[in-house]
């Protein structure tokens, strides 16, 4: 399986794209900053906590041993001063934060200030409810200044909260409920996709009846029409119930905010804390490229953890522009991407692997009619990226339209990097990748960059030996300082021998270049989403009373597709019916298939071996 | 592309309506703005001035200005018809909304007559509750611009270099005046708009509506 994948995306190619050709450094000098980095990780993350504000000085860097090492201990930190409070006297203030536009055209535009007065009326609002410091927050809503200026409210009074993606359906909105227990529940009404509104209200309103928990719910009324119901106040109305002034000062491990994440068996919660988080996230922002006069345009949304970091933390904590596109990105036409990209004259982009792929076949026409000269860098995120799509990328959309250092426009020749990195819930940022303002090292296309300073990054065989130029797993030598607070078994049991094994196939070359290959487990990467296998066979199971497995299938546009494995005859349509309406239509199985399995055996097991199946039928057909 | 993709792609790029604060912006023609606040339209050099509810002419040339049987006068503020007659520096309200005229002229450098001489047109802040917009008008750097005080929210710029700001020239006003945001007008090669956005973004978010 990883073979196959390794053929799509290795090379041995190195480009200087031609605006980094004053900045990019050697291997050599890289090595130099990288292993002077990991040689004593308390030691370079501790110089990099210096760079936030803190309350009261940690006591110790790192506490424990891994996984349950803790970080900067005994230290306390105001997270909302250090995410917006912070820029109060400086001409960000008066910028734009937040520019957000719908598939409708409506834009919307918030400064510093405006949201700093948005979220302290919220935080309020949410103090008159009841909420306290440790009490959570859930969040049901598509991308828009009032989701974003709630999760900021949280985090001003000191409640975690959990922001579930709008792809899911009601069952796994109500798993998320259930187990976080949330105080305040903020659902909008829907958003438009496609031309069409998607009723999210409605899907909440049956996730909270589904789980049988009650608290109060906080409608944002984006598509309009609905009447509410008892426990449902409007959003405009929550704005003027308070104000809080203060901010909430907590202890580094205090809860921050939480996501389910995929395991094999479920989607599980996993944890992560004030301090550690926000030192990883900081420093990781700045030097994949943010800076203040930066308008980043990042397409993966909160619900996912690039959303999270890459668009609620980083960003605003640099006091960069963050475009927030609550809409399809083929709508009206398959160049409203770049459309944006043209008009908000963004500087930034990040993207997913499968959205460029699909955008690659859409045509170039779509991508020659806008300019695109204000980008600096497309940034990938998720998944594997084939070569083919990496070159496509680099040249339709990375040349731009006036020429630059050594670039020719007419010859396509790129201009700017095109740089994909890797990223997982359980490590909080990107841990790999080409940085623009730090480690810039020629870019090897397919590959997700050299390790970032700070992550003891390493390959590993079965036995736990480093291995160079052959396939093993992603691991993790050392803990970091965004370690999840509170996460599952499977995460514990992932510790082996002091390090982490990241469930990710990957291969690393002798100059520490790395390409990810895709799970070695059963979970499932689905358009860049990282879903459970067994999400979809519980289910099937409570629904239609049947035993299926579920394992992921080569796609060409998404990475895998999830095909269920039953052993007896069932209807396609009634389980597909199932799973979207029950889990979300990002989780529908492209197929069912009828295959005898020993319902005895170990689920793990019978997955690995459908799923290799299913890869080796893929390669053949393929040969 | 199907009919309805069409009419939604015009939907989406022509009623592009910006929200800031209490107030949304919109273009309307070559060097037109529409200015929405507590359902009150008022229109700066729009030439259908159907749904305005009041129409300011920075001056009335054609692009501008739609003609004087086109105008209904009593809702009209200009340098030179309709009811509220300004000149830079005066200033006017209606209902909560101030409105100050502002020079707004080309400084001539062969000796000709410029196309808009001083005391011919003008520029308009207006002021809101909580939100500043500034329409330029027909100008070129001037020097009573660098000397404004009052901070700017969202600015109309005229980028297009003929017998306005160049792109070069407005950046200078946008590093003075620093927006919040950016709004380019008054071009017809979009040559002028890249480049204007291209150097003009690290000091203002330049938003093309």
């Amino acid at each position: 399986m990883a073979k196959d994948v390794l053929e799509e995306i290795y090379s041995s190619e190195e480009v200087v794209p031609p605006l980094m050709k004053w900045k990019y450094i050697t291997v050599k000098e890289y090595e130099a900053i990288y292993r002077s980095s990991i040689a004593d990780v308390a030691l370079f993350w501790g110089e990099e906590a210096k760079k936030l504000v803190w309350a009261k000085p940690w006591s110790k860097v790192v506490d424990g041993q891994p996984p349950n090492a803790r970080w900067f201990v005994g230290g306390e930190i105001n997270a909302y001063y250090n995410i917006v409070e912070k820029h109060r006297d400086s001409w960000i203030w008066g910028k734009p934060a937040i520019i957000w536009e719908n598939e409708l055209g409506d834009v919307e535009v918030a400064t510093y200030e405006d949201l700093h007065n948005l979220v302290s009326r919220l935080a309020g609002a949410l103090k008159s409810f009841g909420v306290k410091a440790g009490d959570w927050i859930a969040i049901y809503a598509s991308p828009t200044i009032e989701s974003l200026a709630v999760m900021l409210a949280a985090i001003k009074i000191g409640a975690p909260f959990e922001a579930i993606f709008t792809g899911f359906g009601f069952y796994e909105v109500a798993k998320r409920i259930a187990s976080r227990k949330p105080k305040v529940f903020v659902v909008s009404d829907g958003f438009y996709r496609r031309g069409k509104v998607v009723d999210t209200l409605s899907v909440a309103r049956k996730a909270l009846d589904y789980s049988n928990h009650r608290c109060t719910t906080i409608v944002i009324e984006k598509t309009g029409s609905t009447r509410l119901r008892e426990n449902e106040i409007s959003f405009d109305n929550v704005k003027n119930l308070g104000k809080d002034s203060e901010g909430f000062t907590a202890p580094s491990n205090h809860p921050l905010f939480g996501l389910h994440v995929a395991y094999e068996d479920d989607f599980k919660p996993i944890t992560h804390g004030v301090g550690g988080y926000l030192v990883q996230t900081f420093s990781t922002s700045k030097w994949i490229g943010l800076r203040p006069h930066d308008t980043y345009f990042c397409t993966v949304w909160p619900g996912w953890i690039t959303g999270i970091t890459y668009v609620v933390f980083g960003p605003l904590m640099i006091g960069s522009t963050i475009v927030l596109y609550d809409g399809s990105f083929d709508y009206p036409s398959a160049d409203r991407w770049w459309d944006i990209i043209e008009r908000y004259a963004v500087t930034l982009f990040l993207t997913t692997g499968s959205a460029l792929r699909i955008l690659s076949r859409a045509g170039d026409q779509h991508v020659k009619i806008h300019n695109m000269d204000t980008l600096k860098a497309v940034l990938v995120t998720a998944e594997p990226l084939e070569t083919s799509v990496w070159w496509w990328t680099y040249r339709v959309v990375g040349t731009g339209s006036s020429p630059a250092i050594t670039s020719i426009p007419e010859k396509l020749t790129g201009r700017i990097p095109v740089i994909n990195m890797y990223i997982q819930s359980e490590l909080a940022t990107f841990v790999t990748g080409n940085l623009i303002n730090h480690t810039f090292t020629p870019i090897t296309p397919g590959s997700v960059g050299k390790p970032i300073p700070g992550f003891s990054i390493d390959v590993v065989d079965d036995y736990g030996k480093s291995v160079r130029d052959s396939i093993g797993e992603l691991v993790l030598r050392s803990p970091w300082p965004s370690t999840p607070i509170e996460a599952p078994q499977d995460f514990w049991s992932k510790w082996v021998e002091g390090f982490y094994r990241t469930g990710d196939y990957a291969l690393m070359t002798r100059n520490h270049t790395v390409f990810v290959l895709g799970r070695k487990d059963c979970v499932l990467k689905v358009s860049g989403y990282r879903l459970s296998p067994g999400a979809v066979e519980n289910v099937v199971r409570e629904v239609l009373k049947k035993n299926v497995l579920v394992v992921g299938a080569p796609d060409k546009t998404r990475f895998e597709v999830p095909i269920v494995i039953a052993s007896e005859s069932m209807d396609k349509e009634i389980v597909k019916k199932i799973v979207r309406e029950y889990l979300g239509p990002i989780m529908e199985p492209a197929d069912v298939r009828i295959e005898i399995f020993d319902e005895k055996s170990p689920r793990g097991y019978a997955r690995r071996r459908f799923k290799e199946m299913l890869w080796n039928i893929a390669v053949q057909a393929k040969g | 592309m199907s009919w309805f993709r069409e009419y939604a792609s015009y939907l989406v790029s022509e009623l592009r309506k910006l929200k800031f604060r209490e107030i949304s912006v919109s273009r309307d023609g070559f060097a037109g703005a529409k200015i929405t606040f507590n359902k009150t339209v008022f229109c700066i050099d729009v030439l259908n001035t159907q749904n305005c509810d009041y129409a300011l002419y920075t001056h009335l040339h054609p692009r501008h200005f739609p003609g004087y049987d086109n105008v209904d006068t009593s809702r009209v503020v200009s340098p030179s018809i309709g009811f509220f007659r300004v000149k830079p520096g005066d200033a006017i309200s209606i209902g909560n909304v101030k409105i100050i005229a502002v020079d707004a002229y080309n400084i001539s450098e062969t000796g000709k007559e410029p196309a808009h001489p001083k005391g011919f047109g003008v520029g308009y802040i207006m002021k809101f509750d909580n939100a500043i917009v500034y329409h330029m008008g027909d100008t070129d750097f001037i020097p009573e611009i660098l000397n404004l005080k009052t901070p700017i929210h969202i600015l109309f710029i005229p980028i297009g270099c003929e017998n306005v700001l160049c792109p070069e020239e407005a950046l200078e006003i946008v590093k003075s005046l620093r927006p919040s945001i950016t709004i380019p007008i008054h071009y017809v090669d979009k040559g002028f708009l890249h480049t204007f956005r291209y150097i003009a973004q690290p000091y203002t978010q330049v938003v093309v509506l």
